[in-house]
Formats: C-alpha cells, sequence, structure tokens
C-alpha cells in the first residue's frame, strides 16, 4: 500500500511512465503468494520476499527521502537509483515460486510432538543458511 | 493539529509549550511540551489502532498510576485524557537518561549499580496488587502459537522452542503483575544508574521469572553478547539481590527457561512485527527487514537448545 503522500511526490518528480494502479487511495496490500528464497539445496519460505523487500526500499526512498532532497543532481542520481530498483523489483517478480512443502512438513510434525533424532541440528543448519543471506555477519557472533 | 493539541492539553494543563513530535509511528506518538517549567511527555494513540496483546492507553496509564504508587522509579503520571484532539492520549513526566539501548551498553562505564536496581525495580513492580489492575490478563503459550499460526509461514526452530517450553515447563509459581517488556532498551539510565522503568504496554500477570529473564535475550544485548544481563552485567547477583528482596527463590534453570520463551516470543515478534508492513498496516522499511532479521533470534533458540539438551 503506497500512501498519497507517496503517489503526490511521486507524480511530481516521476519522468517516466508511472506505475499501475497509482490511485493514492490507501488499499490493504493483497497477501501475495510467498516466494522462496533458496540457498543451497534448502527451499526456506520467508517474507518479505526479495521484490517485497525492494518494493520497501523504494517506498522509502520516494517517499521519504526524495522529498528532503534539495540538490538537483541528488534528485536526479536517487530517480535513476529508483528505476533501477523498479528493474529488479520486477525481475525479482519474474521468479518462479517455490516449494517450502518440506519446511511445512517438518514445522507440523514438530507442533505435533514428533521430534526425531538429530532434527536440531538440521533445523539450525536450515537457519544458519538463511543467515548467510539475511544477516552474513551474525554467525561470526557464536 | 499541533495548535489544536496544544490548545486542548492548555485547558487542562495551564499554559504549555507548543508540542514537539518525539516520536511517531503506527500504534503511538510521543510528544515533547512544558508546562509550567515542567518536562512532560504526552503518550497518544495514532489512527485507527486495534489493541491486540497490548494495553490500551487508558489501561497503561493505570498501570503506571500503580507502579508509581509502589515506588517503583518510573516518570510521575500526570493525567489521562480521553480525548486530545479526537484520539486518546496520557501525560506523564518526562524524565532525563539514556533510553536507547545500544548506547546504554556503551556507556563508559555503565553505572554498575545497575543490575541491582533493575532486580530491586523488579521486586517492587511484583509487589503490585493484583486487584489493583483487575484488566491485566494471564499470558499464556498457547496465546504465542495462534500469534505464529495467524503468521502462516513455517518455522521450525521457533515449533523446536515452543515444544521444548511444553515439554520443560518448571512448577508455575503463582502469577503476578509483570512490566512485560523488561528489558535494557526500555529503561532510562544516567551516570548513577537507573532513572526509570518505561513502556508499560505489555503489562500483564506471570511467571515473575519471566520478566526477570526477559533481559537476559541476546537480542536485547545490543552485541556485549558476554555479558547475559542486557549486554551491561553477569545474571548472578542481579538473581541473588532479586531473591534476597522479595524472598522467594528463583533458580537460574528457571531463568534459564524464560530465557528461551522470551527468545521464542521476540521471534514470533519479528514476524508478526513485519506483517504490519506487508498487510499495509505499517508501512516501514524497519518493520519489513524484521521478517529477515527473525532469523537471527531462530538461531539462538538452536543455541540454547542445543546448550539444555
Amino acid at each position: 500500500m503506497r500512501s498519497a503522500t507517496f503517489w503526490r511526490h511521486f507524480r511530481e518528480v516521476w519522468p517516466h511512465e508511472i506505475p499501475a494502479n497509482p490511485c493514492g487511495v490507501a488499499t490493504p496490500r493483497q497477501v501475495a503468494s510467498p516466494r522462496h528464497a533458496t540457498s543451497g539445496n534448502e527451499t526456506v519460505s520467508e517474507r518479505p520476499t526479495p521484490e517485497e523487500l525492494a518494493e520497501a526500499i523504494e517506498e522509502f526512498l520516494a517517499g521519504e527521502i526524495l522529498p528532503t532532497l534539495d540538490d538537483h543532481r541528488l534528485r536526479f542520481r536517487l530517480l535513476v537509483a529508483l528505476n533501477a530498483l523498479g528493474i529488479l523489483g520486477r525481475e525479482l517478480a519474474k521468479l518462479p515460486p517455490e516449494d517450502d512443502a518440506e519446511q511445512r512438513a517438518l514445522a507440523a510434525a514438530i507442533r505435533a510432538g514428533t521430534v526425531e533424532p538429530g532434527t536440531l541440528a538440521r533445523v539450525k543448519a536450515d537457519v544458519a543458511r538463511r543467515l548467510q543471506v539475511n544477516s552474513p555477519r551474525y554467525l561470526d557472533r557464536y | 493539529m499541533i495548535s489544536e493539541m496544544r490548545e486542548a492539553l492548555e485547558a487542562l494543563l495551564g499554559p504549555v509549550s507548543e508540542p514537539v513530535l518525539l516520536a511517531g509511528g503506527a500504534s503511538k506518538e510521543a510528544w515533547a511540551v512544558d508546562a509550567g517549567g515542567e518536562p512532560l511527555l504526552v503518550r497518544r494513540a495514532a489512527v485507527g489502532v486495534i489493541h491486540r496483546h497490548t494495553l490500551s492507553l487508558r489501561d497503561e496509564f493505570a498501570v503506571l498510576e500503580a507502579a508509581h504508587e509502589a515506588g517503583v522509579k518510573v516518570p510521575r503520571p500526570v493525567l489521562y485524557i480521553e480525548d486530545l484532539d479526537d484520539r486518546e492520549a496520557f501525560v506523564m513526566e518526562r524524565i532525563p537518561g539514556e533510553t536507547i539501548g545500544r548506547r546504554i551498553v556503551r556507556m563508559d562505564p555503565v553505572p554498575a549499580e545497575l543490575p541491582l536496581q533493575m532486580a530491586e525495580e523488579l521486586a517492587k513492580i511484583h509487589a503490585i496488587p493484583a486487584e489493583r489492575l483487575p484488566f491485566l490478563v494471564e499470558a499464556s503459550l498457547e496465546r504465542l502459537v495462534d500469534e505464529l499460526d495467524e503468521v502462516d509461514e513455517p518455522h521450525p526452530a521457533i515449533e523446536l522452542g515452543l515444544w521444548w517450553l511444553r515439554e520443560s515447563r518448571p512448577e508455575p509459581r503463582k502469577s503476578l503483575v509483570v512490566h512485560g517488556d523488561f528489558r535494557i532498551g526500555n529503561l532510562a539510565v544516567d551516570e548513577q544508574g537507573l532513572v526509570g522503568v518505561l513502556d508499560w504496554e505489555f503489562a500483564h500477570l506471570d511467571d515473575p521469572a519471566r520478566d526477570l529473564a526477559f533481559g537476559l535475550v541476546r537480542a536485547w544485548r545490543f552485541g556485549n553478547d558476554e555479558l547475559r544481563l542486557g549486554g551491561i552485567g553477569d545474571v548472578e547477583p542481579y538473581l541473588e539481590r532479586y531473591n534476597e528482596l522479595t524472598g522467594v527463590d528463583i533458580r537460574p534453570e528457571e531463568l534459564d527457561y524464560w530465557e528461551l520463551a522470551g527468545n521464542v516470543a521476540w521471534a514470533i515478534g519479528c514476524l508478526t512485527q513485519a506483517r504490519r508492513h506487508l498487510t499495509g498496516q505499517d508501512r516501514s522499511v524497519e518493520l519489513a527487514i524484521l521478517g529477515r532479521l527473525g532469523a537471527e533470534v531462530e538461531y539462538e533458540i538452536c543455541h540454547l537448545l542445543e546448550t539444555l539438551s
């Protein structure tokens, strides 16, 4: 959901096509089907998805930073960066959704009280793989 | 809006300075205002807030009053206002001191008395009579499970944490009034130590060991991982002081249990905070990224489970 303010600033400064549905009306965003970050051999479902992250950055830069910039050169460069981010977001949106059935099955089994030997080690390795993407330096703290 | 608010405040408090917004946000605003030379803080609801698992401003104000009466170091509660420019609000003293957790753990030196002072404030909080605050509800593991189910994302690490918490629950202690979010980031601290306990919106009834252990969660150590008590001290003197003051005998193993419970709660908290962004309730890149940083807390859950089993 983008605010009316967002679209007001966006229309003022955006030199290209206005993206679809710039209605300026706050409508709850449809919950997209989860896309999954693949790392190593494991499929891990996580939100925000890559394109949702790109969108969050875009909103922050266009909605909160752009209006504060007076320097023409910086404004221009930020618009170019937003354009690039838009490309990135659309590329990411083209990725095929992946299947998180295995993680769901594991989560459901643990919920039902079935914890096979070795489960903790496996789960920890899965989380470590997610951290390689989400916060690689965090692993140095252990 | 600022002039309407100032007018409404002046009708209640006499002449006040122009309100300055300190922090916005989807759920609450904080405004600084001075009345008769006294620095005050106005906590005001944001538009369309749904109170789920947190207290309304009216109830939070009542808890603050009860804590103040019980001698807990808190900002002096001044006034609850049902309608401050169309929204609920309350006014309290604006106390000095550092409130940013990351800066507190990097104070040079961190006040030596701080761990014991934290134990002393907790002892006073837990002595607040529950009858005084009849709206407080009992916490439960099931509520956490419900919150996780609403997120509808598979998180085996969190499930393992919940499983262990169900299997290994210590003998429950009598539920007491607890702060619910007692950690370094919710304290005001100066060179002498603890100035005030802030942010009472998570107050509820619970095992007192839960409150003692919440500040041990690694995420609240702000990088000072080796100091288990919120990155500022060791646990033993803190626990000893609490037991001495209250006459109970909370054991270190209970803190281990509740430290894991605190991590599980915060891992789920990261996911629900990210949902505030994803559903459009409160668009913010900081909330969005919590959905990914929750993996840090899940790793800590696994680490703790390794040490516990």
